[in-house]
Order: C-alpha cells, then sequence, then structure tokens
C-alpha cells in the first residue's frame, strides 16, 4: 500500500463533506415517515453525485475506507448508537475492494461503488429498528400517545431495515449513472478528470 | 475571556445528541433535557450572540411546550403532522446549536492540536479538519452559483428536476475541485507532508468552565445509562 499524500487527505476530507451535505438535506425530509422509501432514494440519488467525482481521485487502496470511517465517525457524532461506526468502516472497504477490482480508474464500475457506498446509510435509520425499535417505540408511547406509536410501528418492520438499505443502494446506483453522464459531459472535457 | 478545549466541545456535542435523540422525553429527564438544551445557549451568550441565542431560545421553549403540554387531545393525523414537526426540532436543534457553536469558535489548528492530542491518527485527522473548515465554504459557493444562475435568468422552478441537478451540481464539482488543489498547495506551505512530530503555536487545555460542562456532559450520560434513558436493551 502506497502512503497517502497530503492532497488525496485533503480530497477526502472534501468530498466527504459535499457527500455528507447532499444527504443531509435529503434526511430531513425523511424524518417524516411516510417519505421514507422516496428519501432513500433519494439520498442515495444525490449521495452519488459528489462520490462519483470522488472515485476519480480516489488512486489508492484505503481512500474510500477512511471516507467511510469519516462517515461512521459523523453520524456518531450525532447521536446514534455505535453500530453504524463499524457500518460506515464496511460500507468504505466492500466499495475500496470493489474499486480495487476495476484497477482505480475502471468508470464501468462506477455506479455499483456508488451503489455500494450508500451501505453506511443503514447506520443512519439504526435507531428505527431492531432492539433500538421496541425500546424507543415504547419510551415514546409514554410522551406521545399510541396512536403515533402505532404509525411508527406500522411503518417500521424489522424487513424495512433491509427494504431501506437496497433502496438507498438502488439510488446510489441510478445517481452513479447519472453522474457518469455528468462525468463524461463536464468533467471530461475540461481536463478536470482523464 | 478562557476559550473552551475543543475536546470539551467535540463530548458536548456527542452527549447533546444522544441524549436529545435517543434519550426517554419523560420523568426525569424533562430536566435533563432543559439543562443539555440551555448548554448551547449559555454557550452562545458568552460569545455575545445575543440575537441567534434568543431566536433558539425562543424556538425551543415554543416547541418544548408544545410538546409537552398542548398536543394531548387532537385528532391523530393532525398530531402526527405536529409532532413531526415539534419532534424534528426538540430533537436536532440543541445538537444543530451545539455545533455551529463548534464550527464558529474552533480555528483549524485548535481543532488539529486537540485530535493530536487524543492520538488519532493523521490520516483521519486532517480530513477531519478539512471537512470541518468546508462547510462553510460550501455555504458561499451555493451562494454563488445561486447568484450566477440568477443573473442569467435561469430560474429553478418547474424545469426538469435532473437539469436542475446538473446546474447545481456542476458549478459546485468544479470549483471544489478547483479549492482541493488549492488547499493542497497551501498545505505545502505549512509543511503537513513533512514526516515526524509536528509542534503547536495553538494554546489549548482545560479550564474550570470545562471541567464544570465535562461533569455535566458525565452526569447526563450516567443519567442516560444507569436510570433507563438508553433505547438499546
Amino acid at each position: 500500500m502506497k502512503k497517502y499524500e497530503v492532497k488525496d487527505l485533503i480530497n477526502i476530507g472534501i468530498y466527504t463533506a459535499l457527500h455528507f451535505l447532499c444527504i443531509f438535506i435529503v434526511a430531513m425530509i425523511g424524518f417524516i415517515p411516510q417519505t421514507f422509501a422516496f428519501a432513500g432514494i433519494l439520498e442515495g440519488f444525490l449521495g452519488a453525485i459528489p462520490f462519483m467525482i470522488f472515485l476519480t481521485k480516489a488512486k489508492k487502496f484505503g481512500m474510500i475506507t477512511i471516507m467511510g470511517v469519516l462517515l461512521g465517525l459523523i453520524t456518531f457524532l450525532m447521536g446514534r448508537p455505535w453500530p453504524c461506526l463499524v457500518i460506515g468502516l464496511a460500507a468504505g472497504l466492500i466499495t475500496d475492494l470493489v474499486w480495487m477490482k476495476a484497477d482505480f480508474k475502471k468508470i464501468k464500475y462506477g455506479p455499483l461503488c456508488c451503489g455500494l457506498m450508500m451501505l453506511w446509510l443503514a447506520g443512519m435509520g439504526l435507531p428505527l429498528f431492531f432492539g433500538y425499535r421496541d425500546s424507543y417505540l415504547a419510551n415514546l408511547e409514554e410522551g406521545y400517545g399510541k396512536e403515533y406509536v402505532e404509525v411508527i410501528r406500522s411503518l417500521t418492520p424489522d424487513w424495512m431495515f433491509f427494504g431501506s438499505i437496497i433502496i438507498g443502494v438502488i439510488g446510489g446506483f441510478l445517481g452513479g449513472l447519472f453522474a457518469k453522464r455528468i462525468l463524461r459531459k463536464h468533467f471530461a472535457k475540461a481536463n478536470l478528470v482523464e | 475571556m478562557r476559550k473552551l478545549d475543543p475536546r470539551t466541545k467535540l463530548l458536548l456535542l456527542v452527549v447533546i445528541n444522544v441524549v436529545m435523540m435517543t434519550g426517554k422525553i419523560t420523568g426525569i429527564f424533562v430536566p435533563v433535557r432543559i439543562v443539555f438544551a440551555l448548554i448551547p445557549f449559555v454557550l452562545m451568550m458568552r460569545e455575545t450572540w445575543f440575537r441567534g441565542s434568543f431566536i433558539y431560545f425562543f424556538l425551543y421553549l415554543y416547541v418544548f411546550f408544545l410538546e409537552r403540554y398542548t398536543l394531548q387531545d387532537i385528532h391523530p393525523v393532525l398530531l402526527i403532522i405536529l409532532l413531526f414537526t415539534t419532534g424534528l426540532f426538540s430533537r436536532f436543534l440543541a445538537g444543530v446549536m451545539m455545533a455551529y457553536y463548534l464550527m464558529k469558535t474552533t480555528t483549524v489548528s485548535e481543532f488539529v492540536t486537540a485530535m493530536e492530542r487524543m492520538h488519532v491518527p493523521k490520516a483521519i485527522v486532517i480530513p477531519f479538519a478539512v471537512m470541518f473548515r468546508f462547510f462553510p465554504t460550501l455555504k458561499e459557493e451555493w451562494q454563488d452559483v445561486k447568484n450566477a444562475m440568477k443573473m442569467r435568468g435561469i430560474g429553478l422552478a418547474g424545469r426538469n428536476p435532473l437539469d436542475v441537478l446538473e446546474y447545481v451540481m456542476v458549478p459546485i464539482l468544479m470549483s471544489v475541485s478547483k479549492i482541493a488543489d488549492e488547499l493542497s498547495a497551501a498545505s505545502m506551505t505549512k509543511c503537513l507532508s513533512v514526516e515526524g512530530k509536528r509542534t503547536h503555536i495553538a494554546k489549548i487545555g482545560f479550564s474550570f468552565l470545562d471541567a464544570i460542562l465535562v461533569l455535566c456532559a458525565a452526569a447526563g450520560l450516567f443519567a442516560h445509562i444507569f436510570l433507563g434513558g438508553v433505547i438499546a436493551t
């Protein structure tokens, strides 16, 4: 593994910020559970565009993993339960492996990488599912009343967790396709990427 | 006026978010929530940002009372809509304010110094510091793109959303990749790529106020974990 230059590290920081911001804006809408599925697609789609540009700059193994770790850290700072750190790391590592398979340049694999990277979104939705969910809802019931909790409960069964992951991945993949088009149309022309 | 240590601010940010986002909203957690909501307010007052802190204070007050007292016996659909907005604010607001305070009052060098004192590896510290300073820059870029679009008479409404996305994202991404190059050039002058232990000019350290806030955070976490506030089983 080659050592990272400062330029690589700066690129990681910048594109992580952009990627996160894109997703955060959409995630605000996603707080309303009726738009849950829709928001997942949109998050993936929007987040994939900066990530695609980042892929063209990631020429060393580990850069995407660092990005995953950072994203996990931010989700943790935002008060999600600790497994989100592991999820972030795993998402980054998987994407890194696929991108390494693509020799760090075959743009054909780009949309797939974009999709896989969206796995980190699972950490964002974590409090709504599994063991967290029942105690979370029981706690909500004390404060908010039964009707409210019933609506949330009906909208978030456990399979929906995997559903939301898949939705995010699909969104990322579609966003990747769109980003690939943009990349060819604007960036290749301006010689910003090869 | 002595500045707070960045590590204290980070700890507070985590604890506020944990307590606000995932904690209970009833019983003994009512005062806990009030205390944690007040921390960003007090810190912002200390920086004499009166306007922002009062807006925050009254917004939080409004949301808090709406959530607690008025939303009892109304129609479920209306309740759900109202609860989502109040729930959103009462959960996110304190954390967002704390993050804003953290970003506004911490310089990059202080931040890097604090991170290195915590023995975080360089491959994490540098991207994190860049990211941390980059959010305000992104806001400026977004303003510039908006102005440029207005000047050329390109409106956002009534267009194909994919086109809109392209119009907005492409210029931002273009300037972002330029900024990345400039930043790496700037980092050369600061010898970031040199091996070995770095020294720091930024003075950070814990003071009395830090101690109080850390105690507050510890107490909050203690209540959260041992008095049944935690949602994980």
